[in-house]
């Protein structure tokens, strides 16, 4: 089966039409996917800044990390969650939506750059754990999360509009 | 809100050069609200770091250390937001004028900042009286964020509003 037929499937499953001709579900699942946006990004944005060397130079980076990466780990699941119902609620429309294609491209990217992060860089923390500057690796996983962090928001932003039934009329 | 402010001024609000320039052009609204998102990260995500902490759950550094050196990020947050959300109002202020969501964003806005700078005060720190206010805070700033969603769908608890 090809995926766009697979598409074309969800997208007459009852879930799907539930969840796209209800008044309810697609309003309130934007707003959790809101506020898992301020959770998941709010806080994966400090380890990021500490990283770079821009914010809380002076905490341990092991403080940073450990402390706020359950949180983020929680935003990203409601993320997650979220994402996945509005996406079954418009299949067919999200998967031919151009930036909605390139905002799913990136997110496995900010996974590879969190799993090169925990593999390769945060392995010896112990030498740079109190150093306002860490080592380049470290600073370049901090500029690449931020970089892609706000392109897959405002990527995010606009799928909502591209995806709008009232712009694909006009279109 | 048409109770609280006469309707002329929504009308002269909507006909000020700002708001015929963003209800002209067909990006106009939409940048302004992706500058109103990336505001959301910086401001919420600044607040909710804080405020966890002030309830022992966030950093491990002292609360107030933590707010000095997160303030610049929440302001240019909370800048952003206000420079995006000002000119929305503008745009369409009548049909902002009748929304209850809008009315109730407005209401938690204001409790939000109040408790926030309660918070700061100093005078509650590590008190239970703190906790309580920072959990009602981070409350209040996660409503302004839903029913700011309101707005657009007129819905807020699955009941439409507009």
């Amino acid at each position: 089966m090809s995926l766009l037929a697979l598409v074309r499937w969800l997208n007459e499953t009852s879930l799907s039409i539930y969840l796209r001709e209800s008044e309810v579900a697609f309003p309130l699942t934007e707003a959790v996917h809101l506020l898992g946006l301020a959770i998941s990004v709010g806080t994966v944005m400090w380890v990021d800044l500490r990283l770079m060397g821009i914010c809380m130079r002076g905490e341990r980076v092991t403080d940073v990390v450990s402390r706020l990466e359950p949180w983020a780990g929680f935003g990203f699941t409601v993320m997650m969650g979220s994402g996945l119902l509005l996406f079954l609620g418009k299949p067919e429309t999200y998967y031919t939506t151009a930036v909605f294609r390139v905002k799913m491209l990136l997110l496995p990217l900010a996974g590879v750059n969190v799993w090169f992060f925990h593999r390769k860089v945060y392995t010896s923390v112990a030498r740079w754990d109190e150093k306002a500057v860490v080592p380049w690796q470290g600073r370049l996983v901090g500029w690449v999360s931020i970089a892609l962090w706000m392109t897959i928001i405002v990527l995010g932003r606009w799928t909502a509009y591209f995806a709008d039934e009232l712009f694909r009329r006009a279109k | 809100m048409n109770h609280l402010l006469p309707q002329s001024f929504f009308h002269w609000c909507v006909n000020t050069p700002l708001a015929r320039l963003i209800s002209q052009s067909m990006w106009g609204f939409a940048v302004l609200e992706t500058v109103h998102l990336i505001g959301l990260t910086l401001l919420l995500g600044s607040i909710f770091v804080v405020n966890l902490t002030v309830l022992g759950w966030g950093m491990r550094q002292p609360a107030a250390r933590l707010v000095r050196q997160v303030t610049p990020w929440a302001l240019a947050g909370f800048l952003l937001m206000i420079g995006s959300g000002v000119p929305m109002f503008l745009s369409a202020a009548v049909t902002y004028s009748g929304s209850i969501p809008f009315v109730i964003k407005m209401a938690l806005l204001l409790s939000a900042i109040a408790l926030q700078f309660t918070i700061h005060a100093g005078r509650y720190a590590g008190s239970a009286v703190g906790k309580v206010t920072a959990g009602l805070a981070l409350l209040c700033w996660f409503g302004v964020a839903y029913a700011g969603r309101g707005i657009a769908f007129e819905v807020l608890f699955g009941t439409g509003a507009g």
